[in-house]
């Protein structure tokens, strides 16, 4: 048993007006220690929903997502998450914002602010410590949760196209960053994305979903060593690769809807 | 350079028309001071009444007080209530509709019957009149509290209700109690003078004016008194500002200088 994170057989189902509707169906999903993980799917096939269910704020209808060998069952600091949308407190500086975990968790004043500023230097943003979340640019933003959900040193990481609301230059740069923070903590990393470039870009492995009701179809390891270029003959290729599945699965979506 | 100078004093200039215009068309125009007294007549009422104002103020300080306090430690947990858990809403929220249209004033027979002519009863008709812009621009800022800082929260150890109506929701809705407060006075100082106009108590401002000028027909003791209660008024708002909004709310974009 050397697999940091294990989904098994995951289903959800909702209760809608016009009866139960699935949304997972059976997923099956391994993720190995220090991994980067990229789930990619057609929009609404329930990837978010997955990664919420590994973070605790889900429930699956059955199965078992089991963390370090202990089952999951709710929220907790053990799992970092960085969401789609902007998720710093308002109210409180980069600083505060960094340390929020580590103050729920009743550590000193002192010693959480020295780990606060240790992964704000991390994610590049000294000197932006005493500013408020509104003074800071998206890209900010987003590299602020990052910090946020590293500094209570999470098992895990999970991201929830994280770069989603950020422009197309300042998410390159974020995408490299963040594999430079993978490469020094050497978290696992569980990322929703539903950029094919993205997911060849960052990942070891991409699975890829299928349409709703949606299982994993298939798990592709992404044999491009790195540093990768985003332009090279290989990752051109899995692109085509991926692009190719996805329209399959886009395809039967259609069919069904 | 010389325009800034200039402009901070703009707003003496209709003050000052103002004043000659009143005084013009009270001396030489109406001629009857029991309908408009002039400005000479009203600032020597500052002099000759320098005995009662300030005890009278201080009464309606008192008075203010009472009700602005218990308004605001009533309203609060119910507003924590009402805007964190839905059914305590849906529980409460026909009660307080059903109260809150009736006048502060319609509730004078009975503040009087239940605690005779006291402090207490003047301070009972303030707090009806406080208590509801509180109550509603609180928990309007409860409800707001967005989903993805809840589950921020969550994620970064906030485990319980509690810890996240204290780390989450409180701060959040800070800006709307402020609001709700600042509205809540504004209405309480209304009732402050009309309680004691409509003899809940025996002191005050209101209760001045109405039995002790307004029965002989002294207009320039009314009017002296009448600009006390906005002075008085503005200083409260001032103060609160100045502590509440200026300190507390750096945070938020639009405020901030």
């Amino acid at each position: 048993m050397n697999h940091k994170l294990e989904l098994q057989h995951i289903t959800k189902t909702y209760i809608t007006e016009e009866g139960e509707m699935t949304a997972l169906d059976g997923v099956n999903l391994e993720v190995k220690p220090a991994e980067f993980l990229c789930i990619i799917g057609p929009s609404g096939c329930g990837k978010t929903t997955l990664l919420r269910m590994v973070a605790g704020l889900d429930h699956p209808t059955s199965g078992t997502i089991i963390l370090d060998g202990k089952e999951v069952k709710c929220a907790s600091p053990d799992r970092g998450m960085v969401f789609q949308e902007f998720s710093l407190f308002p109210w409180r500086k980069v600083l505060k914002n960094v340390e929020f975990g580590l103050e729920i968790s009743g550590m000193r004043d002192k010693e959480r602010q020295a780990i606060a500023e240790k992964y704000i230097a991390l994610v590049g943003l000294q000197g932006f410590e005493n500013h408020y979340p509104y003074e800071l640019s998206g890209g900010m933003k987003q590299r602020v949760a990052i910090a946020r959900a590293l500094a209570t040193e999470p098992s895990i990481l999970l991201m929830d196209e994280p770069f989603g609301s950020v422009d197309a230059q300042t998410r390159n740069i974020l995408q490299e960053e963040l594999l430079e923070i993978w490469a020094r903590t050497k978290k696992t990393i569980l990322f929703v994305t539903h950029s094919v470039d993205e997911a060849v870009y960052l990942a070891d492995r991409v699975a890829v979903m299928s349409a709703r009701p949606a299982c994993l179809v298939k798990c592709l390891a992404v044999d491009i060593p790195r540093p990768r270029k985003r332009t090279s003959a290989e990752a051109n290729e899995f692109r085509a690769k991926l692009l190719m599945w996805l329209s399959l699965e886009r395809s039967k979506a259609c069919v069904t809807v | 350079m010389r325009l800034p100078t200039k402009e901070k004093w703009v707003w003496l200039v209709p003050l000052i028309i103002l004043i000659i215009l009143w005084q013009f068309i009270a001396v030489y125009v109406v001629k009857k001071p029991e309908i408009l007294p002039s400005v000479t007549a009203v600032i020597f009422s500052f002099y000759e009444l320098r005995n009662y104002i300030l005890p009278d103020i201080l009464v309606s300080l008192l008075h203010f007080a009472m009700g602005m306090t218990s308004a605001f430690a009533v309203a609060l947990p119910l507003a924590i209530a009402m805007g964190w858990y839905d059914t305590v809403f849906k529980a409460v929220d026909p009660i307080v509709e059903l109260i809150r249209p009736i006048p502060p004033l319609a509730w004078v027979p009975l503040a009087i019957a239940w605690f005779s002519l006291t402090h207490f009863a003047a301070g009972f008709i303030i707090f009806i009149g406080a208590f509801f812009p509180i109550l509603i621009a609180s928990y309007t800022g409860f409800r707001d509290v967005p989903k993805v800082l809840v589950e921020t929260g969550k994620v970064l150890g906030c485990i319980g209700n509690r810890k996240l109506i204290r780390y989450v929701a409180i701060p959040y809705a800070l800006p709307s109690i402020a609001t709700g407060t600042r509205v809540g006075m504004g209405v309480a100082w209304m009732c402050v003078v009309a309680a004691e106009m409509f003899g809940v108590s025996k002191y005050g401002l209101g209760c001045r004016i109405f039995t002790k000028f307004f029965p002989w027909h002294q207009m320039d003791y009314v009017v002296a008194y009448m600009l006390i209660l906005g002075l008085v008024a503005l200083c409260i708002d001032r103060v609160f500002r100045h502590f509440v909004e200026g300190k507390l709310f750096k945070w938020k974009k639009g405020i901030v200088k």
